[in-house]
């Protein structure tokens, strides 16, 4: 993607991957990540989302589970793929040209 | 708390569209069970949780493909905008005209609140679950004599043995039967309780569990004295004791030992009973040599084996009559057939035609309102031509214009299906003063879920019935034509006009459907009231009497406790007679008994026909009324030792001995010894026993002496009103057995107009919704005609002008109005045939196509559709043709 066109991922998207980039996370964790950028969105609206970008092919989903209590504890956890990481690179490239040359609009 | 509430979300989830199940529902609930919340917070929170999966569905379906990377809602922002946009407008134009409004939501209000009144009726009698677990597996057997002229028989104890030994369809079979009984020990006054006699294995087949104690253990039956109470009969009468379990309470002057509590069964299907008591042989209320000759007092049900059909087990029941018919010759019941049926349908097989004619009836009713409110949109929207050809002009398309109108029928709709869910809330609140009473409802008819959801399908369904015709009309013109004639009062007149009319033909041919109907009822109903029964209730108190086995082990004690009360109403001031009778005319208790002529080759037992046969004491026949036409009146020398004598009906007569007096001749009659041998002393007139619309072909009396039972009914003529003397007769019974209850005694009328209370129900509701309907359809000719006049007042006003005359303005108008009228009266005569054939069951006295009835009706509605025309004809002639032509 050529800096000049509109990044591929929403902001949202954004903040999801870049979360994913370090670890593998659950989605009740990323939801707390998003709650720290000021993002609230239920249950169903999360994971909704993380569908579709399990759809889109950048992340991939999927159940891991432990025994609390005597009970069974499922948990959707997610790990980006390699063309999320792509995805990535090319949204974080785009905002640091557009924001470099808007820098220096802003020191004339 | 059950599990219930999560297994219907987890369903309710599964419906999700689009995986929506795996996509959000499960990571969101395992997300929420990790909360580790309290189990209402849970379910609290999964509730919730399951709407907002649902708004995000719906948000996703409303704005198309699920990945969006670029300007993810901007296309969703601009069809939700329209959507809300279209929805903001139709709802300021409604408001903008609250007189048309109004009327709109008033007639779909009260046509949607009958269907949603009906819907709730369906719902309680044959959609909602029985408290049983598994109930579809339920099933029941019954009787049926050879000719099919009687049926739901219940089965004797050798018949119930047999088909419980030999039967595989079912996991097991179970009996009941009823049973009044006199508690003592509770309480300063014996207690009259209705009870049922049980198998043993009866909860189990109903798969019912206690909610304290047990039910009944295998080995029980007949044998220990032991008693399963209802929560009722807990609450009511004990009080709620905490120690209900292991007390003991006295039946009929017997011990019998509290083993358990069960949740009140349904009325339904139990009645009103209140104890149960595993002594299905010993407490029959029968001699043990009736019972054991076949007599049928047991009602028995099964639980069909996993796979195995209704169809199998009937066949299989058929083959074990068969069976049973071949190795008991001698049974009273060896030449009944056996049916099986769900239990459902048992419960509420009689009352389908009625509900299916109400449903019918309803549907009638909401197509009439929908035409008439069609009618009304159909000349509000081209009223609005302007309007339309400017947004065409602007660029709106046609599917956006539609969609406009369109949202203004379904609002309509919508708030009157909010209006008319009140309205079927009142008519379900007035139910049991129509009689509903007759009906086997289990408690309260409330608007369920289920009935929600049908209502709303049914307002749906009514905005887009009542909107498309006149929406794709008023957006077919082209701008520009539209916008030359502006103000003209010509565009697209014709064919709107021919859709007016068709639609008042159309709302005039289903009221006559319903009018004819509604008038069918009243003129069966008022048959029916008319028709002579045969006995004359007015004066007439009866009361059940039980005689315990224990007190009263023989015949010889029944006697003498009969003729000892006897012997004190007869005394009592303000009685004129009394008797003793099983059972008394229209109480539903009514005994069969095989029959044959006595004379020439008497065919053998399993051959015979079954007759209606009763016990009464002498007196009975002046008691009720009951003309002797020939012969004479029982009396106390037909004692237990005397000759056998019998009574029989004029009908009776006529059919067993056509061409000679039937006095003196005999009639074979009972299965004892192979049937008694009876002379006929005396011919009695025909009565209506059963049923008010049904004749009795054949009816037997026979001397209580000579065919003694422990279960009879006290039937009093008074002077006066018959319930005033309820304490004198309760003090006879008494003061010669203090310790028995006098069971629900009533008036004979009342119990007369009882038994007309489910017809009375269905007229009641049918002429209602006639009425409703012929309000609606002269409001629907009213709106035609005034349009049509206000249209034409150039025309009316030219005519004036040229020298037509009042008369013959009236008269344009008028025949302009009525020729749709009469074309509905034409085509609704035809769906009179259609109607006519369901109703054709409920009928009596009167053919579902007598032409009274049709002319009648036909008429009341030509008379409302001319005054319909009329007024709006009248107001036609005043027009002042200077100021119509300047108008103009």
């Amino acid at each position: 993607m050529s800096p000049g066109t509109l990044p591929t991922l929403t902001h949202l998207q954004f903040i999801v991957i870049g979360a994913l980039l370090a670890d593998e996370q659950s989605g009740k964790d990323l939801r707390i990540e998003l709650k720290r950028h000021g993002v609230r969105r239920t249950g169903p609206a999360f994971y909704q989302m993380m569908a579709r970008l399990e759809d889109s092919g950048w992340i991939d989903g999927f159940y891991t589970q432990e025994i609390v209590d005597a009970q069974i504890i499922k948990e959707r956890r997610y790990r980006v793929k390699p063309a999320g990481v792509r995805a990535w690179n090319s949204t974080r490239d785009f905002y640091a040209s557009v924001s470099s040359r808007f820098d220096r609009v802003a020191h004339v | 708390m059950s599990d219930r509430i999560p297994r219907l979300l987890t369903r309710l989830a599964r419906a999700l569209p689009d995986g929506g199940f795996a996509r959000m529902w499960e990571p969101s609930l395992e997300d929420l069970r990790a909360e580790r919340r309290t189990r209402a917070g849970f379910l609290w929170r999964a509730v919730v949780m399951l709407a907002e999966c649902y708004r995000v569905a719906l948000w996703a379906a409303l704005t198309g493909p699920r990945v969006r990377q670029r300007e993810p809602q901007a296309e969703a922002i601009g069809l939700m905008d329209t959507l809300i946009q279209d929805a903001r407008y139709a709802g300021r134009m409604l408001a903008k005209n609250p007189g048309f409004t109004s009327v709109a939501v008033i007639a779909l209000a009260l046509s949607i609140g009958a269907n949603a009144a009906i819907f709730s009726l369906i719902d309680s009698l044959f959609v909602r679950r029985l408290p049983y677990a598994h109930a579809d597996s339920l099933i029941r057997l019954w009787g049926q004599s050879t000719d099919g002229r009687q049926q739901r028989l219940p089965a004797s104890v050798p018949k119930f043995e047999h088909l419980r030994r030999s039967q595989h369809s079912s996991v097991a079979l179970a009996a009941d039967g009823g049973l009044a009984v006199a508690m003592t020990g509770v309480g300063d006054q014996p207690q009259h309780v209705i009870a049922s006699v049980v198998t043993d294995n009866y909860f189990d087949v109903l798969d019912v569990s206690p909610i304290a104690g047990r039910t009944f253990l295998r080995g029980e039956e007949d044998r220990v004295p032991v008693v399963v109470i209802t929560r009722q009969f807990w609450m009511n009468r004990l009080l709620s004791d905490p120690n209900a379990v292991g007390r003991t309470l006295t039946f009929d002057s017997r011990a019998y030992t509290v083993v358990g509590i069960v949740n009140d069964l349904p009325a339904s299907d139990v009645g009103r009973v209140e104890a149960f008591l595993p002594m299905p042989v010993e407490l029959s209320g029968l001699p043990p040599e009736l019972r054991q000759r076949g007599v049928g007092y047991l009602r028995i049900t099964g639980r069909l084996n996993p796979g195995v059909s209704i169809e199998q087990a009937r066949a299989e029941a058929a083959i074990l009559a068969e069976q049973y018919r071949d190795e008991n010759r001698e049974k009273a019941d060896s030449s009944l057939h056996e049916t099986v049926i769900g239990l459902r349908e048992d419960l509420t097989g009689n009352v389908r035609p009625a509900i299916l004619t109400l449903l019918a009836a309803v549907a009638l009713v909401l197509l009439i309102a929908c035409s008439n409110v069609a009618n009304l949109l159909t000349a509000r929207f081209a009223g609005r031509r302007r309007e339309i050809a400017l947004r065409a002009a602007l660029g709106a398309g046609r599917v956006r214009i539609v969609r406009l109108f369109l949202l203004e029928s379904l609002t309509l709709s919508g708030l009157g299906a909010i209006a008319g869910l009140g309205v079927a809330r009142l008519c379900l609140e007035m139910l049991p003063a129509f009689g509903a009473t007759n009906l086997p409802l289990d408690g309260v008819v409330t608007i369920t879920p289920t009935v929600l959801c049908a209502t709303a399908s049914v307002a749906l369904a009514s905005g887009m019935l009542m909107g498309i015709f006149p929406a794709l009309q008023a957006a077919r013109p082209s701008a520009s034509d539209a916008l030359k004639d502006v103000g003209r009062g010509v565009w697209g007149a014709k064919a709107q006009h021919r859709m007016r009319s068709m639609l008042v033909a159309c709302q005039v041919s289903l009221s006559l459907m319903l009018l004819v109907g509604a008038a069918l009822l009243i003129a069966s109903f008022a048959n029916l009231r008319r028709q002579e029964p045969g006995f004359d209730p007015a004066r007439v108190l009866t009361a059940d009497v039980s005689l315990p086995a224990s007190r009263y082990p023989d015949a010889s004690a029944q006697q003498q406790f009969r003729q000892r009360v006897l012997d004190r109403l007869r005394v009592s001031p303000g009685i004129e007679s009394a008797a003793f009778a099983a059972g008394v005319a229209l109480t539903g208790l009514d005994w069969n008994a095989p029959f044959a002529r006595g004379d020439g080759q008497v065919p053998t037992l399993h051959e015979r026909s079954l007759g209606l046969t009763r016990s009464v004491s002498p007196g009975y026949f002046a008691t009720m009324s009951i003309p002797v036409v020939a012969g004479r009146d029982f009396s106390e020398h037909d004692a237990a030792e005397s000759p056998r004598v019998i009574a029989i009906s004029q009908s009776t007569a006529r059919k067993l001995f056509p061409d000679t007096d039937a006095i003196g001749k005999t009639i074979v009659t009972g299965s004892l010894d192979g049937g008694t041998r009876c002379e006929i002393v005396g011919i009695v007139g025909d009565v209506r026993s059963v049923n008010l619309a049904q004749r009795n072909d054949v009816e037997f009396y026979l001397p209580f002496t000579q065919r003694p039972l422990d279960v009879a009914q006290i039937v009093v003529r008074t002077a006066g009103d018959p319930l005033r003397m309820l304490n004198d007769v309760r003090a006879a019974v008494r003061g010669v057995d203090p310790e028995l209850p006098l069971n629900q005694p009533r008036a004979l009328v009342d119990v007369a107009d009882a038994s007309l209370g489910q017809r009375k129900l269905l007229m009641t509701l049918l002429g209602t919704f006639a009425g409703l309907a012929l309000l609606l359809a002269t409001v629907g000719i009213y709106s035609v005609v005034a349009y049509l006049v206000g249209e034409r007042t150039g025309e009316i006003g030219v005519r004036l002008a040229l020298g037509a005359s009042n008369a013959d303005v009236l008269r344009l108008v008028t025949l302009d109005g009525l020729r749709p009228v009469t074309a509905g009266l034409a085509i609704g005569v035809v769906g009179v045939a259609a109607f006519g054939r369901l109703l054709a069951t409920q009928l009596y006295g009167v053919s579902p196509l007598d032409p009274r009835v049709l002319a009648a009706a036909a008429s009341a509605l030509g008379v409302v559709g001319l005054i319909a025309c009329l007024v709006p004809a009248r107001r036609a002639t005043r027009i002042d043709p200077a100021i119509a032509l300047r108008t103009n």
